[in-house]
C-alpha cells in the first residue's frame, strides 16, 4: 500500500467561467434593444383659441379692432400646394411676409393685445398652415385669436 | 485477474448553459416585440405633426383629457381605434357632460394630434363638435413637435 503521502489527490476541476459568450449574449441584447427600441418624442402643445361660451357681460364693452387673416391654396399649385395668404386684403405668399406684417401691425401700442384675429382658412387648406399661422400669431404677441365661425 | 466486475467509466456531460441563456433571452425578447404591440393602446405611428416654434412643452398633462389623432386622410382616432363622427361627438358629449361648471359650460381639454396633411375641415369639424351647444368644449389645444 502506498503513503498516504505519494497517492495522487483528486482535486475537484476548478469551475471556469468563459466570458465570450456572456459578452456575445450581451451584444445580442445590445443589438435587440437598439432595433427594437422607439424613442418616444415628447408632445408639445399650441393653444387653440375656442371663446369661452357663457352668460352675457353684464357691462357692454366695444368690439375689438380685427385682422382677419384668410388662407388659401393658390390656384394651380396642387399636388405641391402653396399658400396664398391674405392679412387684412393684403395678400402676401410666403410665410416670411406674414410674419413681417403681423409684426408691423404688432408694433402698434397695444395692438396685439387689442387687436382680435380671426383666422378663415379656407377647408382644403392643410392643418399645418393652420398652426403655422397661430405659431406665428403666438410669437407676435396677439392673445385675441378666434377660428371664423 | 478480477471476475464480476467491470468499470463503468462514467461519460462527463457538459452542459453549456451560456448559449441556453442566450437562446432563453433571444425567445423572451421575440415574444415580447410580438405580444405587447397586441396588448397596449395603438397611438397612430403614421401621424406627422406640425412643427410649431412658439408651442409650449407638454410637462404636466391633464390625466382627464381627450386625445383625438388625426390621419391624413381625415380619420379621426381615439382609444386605439378609427371613430365615426358621431361617435366622436358622443365622446366629447360624455366628456363635456362629466365635467361641467355651474354655468354649463365643460372644463376638459382636448388634446387633437392632426397629421400636418390633413385638410382643415376634418379639423373645422372637430372645432365645431366642441362648439356645439350640448358640448360646449373651449379648451382645445393642437399636438405640434419642437
Amino acid at each position: 500500500m502506498k503513503p498516504l503521502g505519494d497517492r495522487k489527490r483528486t482535486v475537484a476541476p476548478l469551475v471556469e467561467l468563459s466570458l465570450t459568450p456572456m459578452i456575445d449574449v450581451v451584444f445580442l441584447l445590445l443589438i435587440f434593444f437598439m432595433v427594437g427600441m422607439r424613442f418616444r418624442v415628447d408632445d408639445r402643445e399650441l393653444a387653440a383659441p375656442l371663446p369661452r361660451a357663457g352668460p352675457p357681460p353684464t357691462v357692454q364693452t366695444p368690439p375689438l379692432p380685427e385682422i382677419w387673416i384668410s388662407l388659401h391654396v393658390q390656384e394651380g399649385t396642387r399636388p405641391n400646394p402653396q399658400p396664398r395668404i391674405v392679412i387684412d386684403q393684403l395678400p402676401v405668399t410666403t410665410w416670411a411676409q406674414a410674419h413681417g406684417v403681423l409684426a408691423r401691425l404688432a408694433q402698434m401700442p397695444g395692438a396685439a393685445e387689442t387687436y382680435r384675429v380671426i383666422i378663415a382658412p379656407d377647408d382644403d387648406v392643410p392643418h399645418d398652415w393652420v398652426v403655422t399661422t397661430l405659431d406665428h400669431l403666438h410669437r407676435t404677441g396677439y392673445t385675441h385669436i378666434a377660428f371664423k365661425q | 485477474m478480477r471476475y464480476g466486475t467491470r468499470r463503468i467509466d462514467l461519460v462527463k456531460f457538459d452542459f453549456a448553459l451560456l448559449p441556453f441563456l442566450a437562446l432563453f433571452f433571444l425567445l423572451f425578447w421575440l415574444s415580447f416585440c410580438f405580444v405587447v404591440p397586441l396588448v397596449r393602446y395603438d397611438e397612430p405611428e403614421d401621424v406627422e405633426l406640425p412643427f410649431a416654434r412658439s408651442a409650449v412643452p407638454d410637462d404636466n398633462p391633464d390625466p382627464c383629457r381627450l386625445v383625438l389623432w388625426v390621419k391624413k386622410d381625415g380619420s379621426v382616432w381615439f382609444a386605439g381605434e378609427a371613430r365615426s363622427e358621431q361617435e366622436v361627438f358622443d365622446a366629447l358629449a360624455v366628456e363635456a357632460r362629466l365635467s361641467r361648471d355651474e354655468a354649463g359650460i365643460s372644463d376638459r381639454l382636448v388634446f387633437i394630434k392632426a397629421d400636418e396633411r390633413v385638410q382643415f375641415k376634418h379639423i373645422r369639424k372637430l372645432i365645431e363638435a366642441c362648439r356645439d351647444p350640448s358640448v360646449r368644449i373651449w379648451r382645445l389645444t393642437f399636438g405640434v413637435r419642437p
